[in-house]
């Protein structure tokens, strides 16, 4: 493991490796949910969380230049003297890393607003594997910045990164609407984007979630009675916050709320997140182990796609939570289980392959915002044909040649590329043989 | 394909395009894609999509919009407006303007300033390779990190890496009301000093620029700021109300006054100009053109992108100091992104039927 503090140490860890042939591996904080940072071919694990320097904040041009260790939330709390705000913001905030965020193309709730990491990136400083600087975003050329972003460290290590500052919002106010159940509260969620509210987050939660964080230290307040509770943050400009406010709790009566509540100070507000920010927490209390999933549906498609993981998890006799950033119809079916028991987490990843299949299936993607690291590169060659394969083994041999970047993430092609067509023609096939 | 250089085929499916593609390939021939009817090139083939017009999908529910890329903006304005949305891109002409196009070159609009670049506001593609292959990349969901983001590396590629044959475009409410105010300036660094102090209010907007010279009717000016604001109505009356009393002197625009503003600073350059773009930033621009004015020796045109730090220049005709120092504001590709991209084309195209001797955008 190595524990670089300089762009230049990370040049030269990178030159030494490629000298070595070893491979290597970036890792921010570890907080990634689909084993981006681990390193399963062996080699060096280049850990950039000590490169922690906010180097620049400009105001006017509203960006800001850090070095890949700055923690997301601490770039928020530095811009905030401006009236500014880096948008992004993954459930781990307080402890994610920039550079992990732009090699997983980190969400969040509010990049139903925002977007995510890949919309607020402006340039990029990265270190190749043979110790290159490559610096992107700035020129007129083929957009490589592009391919780097969620790339997930397979093409190289970022050192820098130029990011764009939001303004604060003048007003921010934060909703909770309770449902009888997840198919209302799906409803309410399609009507709203139909309906065209500019909402910054849209976030659902069910019954035995609001279980889980009501009996924690996360306690929200959320109706223990409900089936599903929708959290729902406007903001902008006071007037139009109010526009939507009111147009949101129409569509919320009209739906079949059970209650409606909007938060009247900053200590409301702040109740109502932490049972949401706190929930994957909170899901500890329910089993010793738990499987985070991350799959993404049309937004019109969210029922089905809740109604159909309801009953795949029953039929594999487990118990599931769903949370949702359901504004995106980003999906997040949390598979509670005691991984002691090797026939449950094997049900847990029967259970995983069919809703990854539903969503397909649907219209949908493998993965919103967690990445698809050795989680699911197995199953990408359900998502695309043998072309796009080809074009993105092209992409990380004409970066990467050596296959020293962080192999077996993204596709499983832990090899050199002179053999990946073979490999990843074998993969498909098991895949679709198991189908 | 009997067709050969300076000539124009326009196939009417995608596996028409594969099959010209594919032919091309084998041959060594050389291809142009366009939009249009008219051959593009003398010295390769174009292949127009013009007839790949087909709507695949208006999912209002989900705000997306998928089409062939030969369909035009125009198309797509009008079938988003039945369902009040509408696309970020910013309303130029629309007619002559294909979805492949403007995905293939990404020109930016004033309106990234609210939605971001092209890049952003594109989901899906699919894509004919060099090979003659289908790749598809992205998809019709707002958010996915699945694979390579394909959709941002075509995006604004010039045809380069593939043939755009189909896109999913992200739509976006359209506003309760717009609100389109200028002021008028004596320099360039006054007005977009001025466009700054705008860009402060709470309310919205979807296009913050200076502008000055030629791209200023006569009679105003030199220089002026504009805003187009978007929200409910109290958010534009604050808006007006706050402009006027940091600002002074502040034109209301009507909705004509207002549509035909923007498409005059969007459309500025039109045939005959030569028209030269930097990305610079907004602390930035009026240096910048006050630079690019004292190299110029003739009247030129000038629209500063506050809200994206682009800068927009017009001249009649081409000047060879002006590009010397448009160069020397531009940052150029270093050698190791070249080495990548051409790496990368070698391997998709080896024989250089999209990607040799393209210039970049």
């Amino acid at each position: 493991m190595a524990l670089p503090r300089t762009r230049e140490e990370v040049a030269a860890i990178a030159r030494l490796c490629c000298a070595a042939g070893a491979p290597m591996t970036p890792r921010g904080a570890g907080t990634g949910l689909s084993g981006g940072a681990l390193p399963v071919a062996g080699g060096l694990l280049v850990d950039t969380s000590g490169m922690k320097r906010i180097v620049s904040i400009d105001a006017v041009d509203r960006v800001a230049v850090v070095e890949p260790g700055v923690v997301n939330a601490e770039l928020s709390l530095a811009a905030a003297e401006h009236d500014l705000f880096y948008a992004p913001d993954p459930s781990s905030q307080r402890v994610c890393t920039l550079g992990g965020n732009v090699a997983e193309n980190a969400g969040g709730p509010h990049g139903l607003k925002y977007g995510s990491t890949a919309g607020h990136v402006l340039a990029l400083e990265v270190v190749t594997e043979d110790g290159e600087f490559l610096r992107l975003g700035e020129d007129d050329g083929l957009d490589l910045m592009a391919a780097f972003v969620g790339s997930e460290g397979t093409l190289g290590i970022v050192t820098r990164a130029t990011l764009r500052l939001t303004p604060i919002p003048a007003t921010v106010a934060t909703l909770l609407g309770s449902f009888p159940d997840l198919a209302h509260a799906c409803r309410a969620v399609s009507a709203m984007i139909a309906a065209g509210i500019d909402a910054a987050a849209i976030e659902l939660l069910d019954d035995l979630t609001i279980a889980a964080v009501e009996a924690s230290v996360f306690a929200a307040g959320y109706p223990r009675d409900a089936g599903a509770v929708l959290l729902v943050e406007l903001d902008g400009h006071p007037a139009d916050v109010e526009h939507d406010r009111g147009r949101t709790a129409e569509i919320f009566e009209r739906h079949g709320a059970l209650s409606f509540e909007a938060a009247q100070d900053d200590a409301a507000r702040a109740r109502l997140w932490r049972g949401r920010k706190g929930a994957f927490g909170a899901m500890g209390r329910v089993a010793p182990d738990i499987y985070v999933m991350d799959c993404v549906v049309p937004r019109t498609r969210l029922e089905e796609a809740i109604a159909g993981t309801v009953e795949i998890c029953a039929r594999h006799d487990l118990r599931l939570a769903n949370l949702a950033h359901a504004g995106d119809g980003n999906l997040h079916p949390n598979l509670s289980y005691d991984g002691r028991d090797p026939g449950e987490l094997a049900r847990v990843l029967a259970a995983c392959g069919e809703i990854v299949r539903l969503c397909l299936d649907l219209g949908g993607s493998l993965t919103g915002e967690h990445g698809v690291g050795v989680e699911k590169s197995e199953y990408i060659a359900l998502v695309f044909p043998p072309a796009t394969l080809r074009f993105f083994e092209h992409l990380r041999a004409a970066v990467a040649p050596a296959g020293l970047m962080n192999p077996g993430k993204v596709l499983p092609t832990p090899r050199a590329c002179a053999e990946v067509g073979g490999s990843m023609r074998r993969v498909r096939d098991r895949v679709l043989e198991v189908e | 394909m009997s067709a050969a250089a300076g000539e124009i085929v326009a196939p009417e499916s995608e596996s028409e395009v594969r099959a010209i593609v594919a032919e091309a390939a084998a041959n060594g021939t050389r291809l142009a894609v366009s939009g249009g009817v008219e051959p593009v090139a003398e010295d390769r083939l174009t292949l127009s999509l013009a007839a790949l017009d087909e709507v695949v999908e208006h999912a209002a529910g989900d705000q997306t919009f998928t089409c062939a890329a030969g369909c035009r903006l125009a198309t797509l304005d009008a079938a988003a407006a039945t369902r009040r949305q509408r696309i970020g891109l910013e309303p130029s002409v629309r007619h002559l303007t294909t979805v492949g196009g403007t995905v293939a070159g990404a020109r930016e609009g004033f309106i990234a300033a609210r939605f971001g670049p092209v890049r952003d506001q594109v989901l899906g593609l699919r894509v004919v390779t060099p090979a003659g292959e289908l790749a598809t990349f992205g998809g019709r969901v707002v958010k996915n990190v699945t694979g390579y983001d394909g959709v941002r590396l075509f995006t604004g590629s010039r045809g380069r890496l593939g043939i755009i044959t189909q896109t999913t475009l992200r739509l976006r409410p359209v506003p309760v009301a717009t609100l389109t105010l200028v002021v008028e300036r004596g320099s360039a660094a006054e007005a977009v000093d001025a466009a700054l102090r705008l860009r402060t209010a709470p309310t919205s907007h979807s296009g913050l620029v200076a502008a000055g010279g030629t791209a200023v009717a006569d009679g105003h000016g030199p220089w002026l700021a504009a805003v187009r604001y978007e929200g409910s109505d109290g958010a534009l009356d604050d808006a007006a109300r706050g402009a006027r009393s940091t600002l002074g002197e502040v034109h209301v625009l009507d909705e004509d006054d207002a549509l035909e503003q923007w498409r005059g600073l969007t459309d500025l350059g039109a045939a005959g100009s030569w028209v030269t773009r930097i990305r610079s930033r907004p602390s930035r621009l009026a240096l910048d053109v006050e630079h690019l004015e004292a190299t110029a020796k003739a009247p030129t045109g000038c629209v500063l992108d506050v809200g994206t730090g682009g800068l927009t220049f017009v001249l009649p005709e081409p000047c060879d100091a002006v590009a010397a120092a448009v160069a020397e504001l531009s940052p150029a590709a270093g050698a190791a992104n070249d080495v990548i991209t051409r790496r990368l084309t070698e391997r998709l195209d080896p024989a250089g039927i999209l990607s040799a001797g393209v210039a970049p955008a």
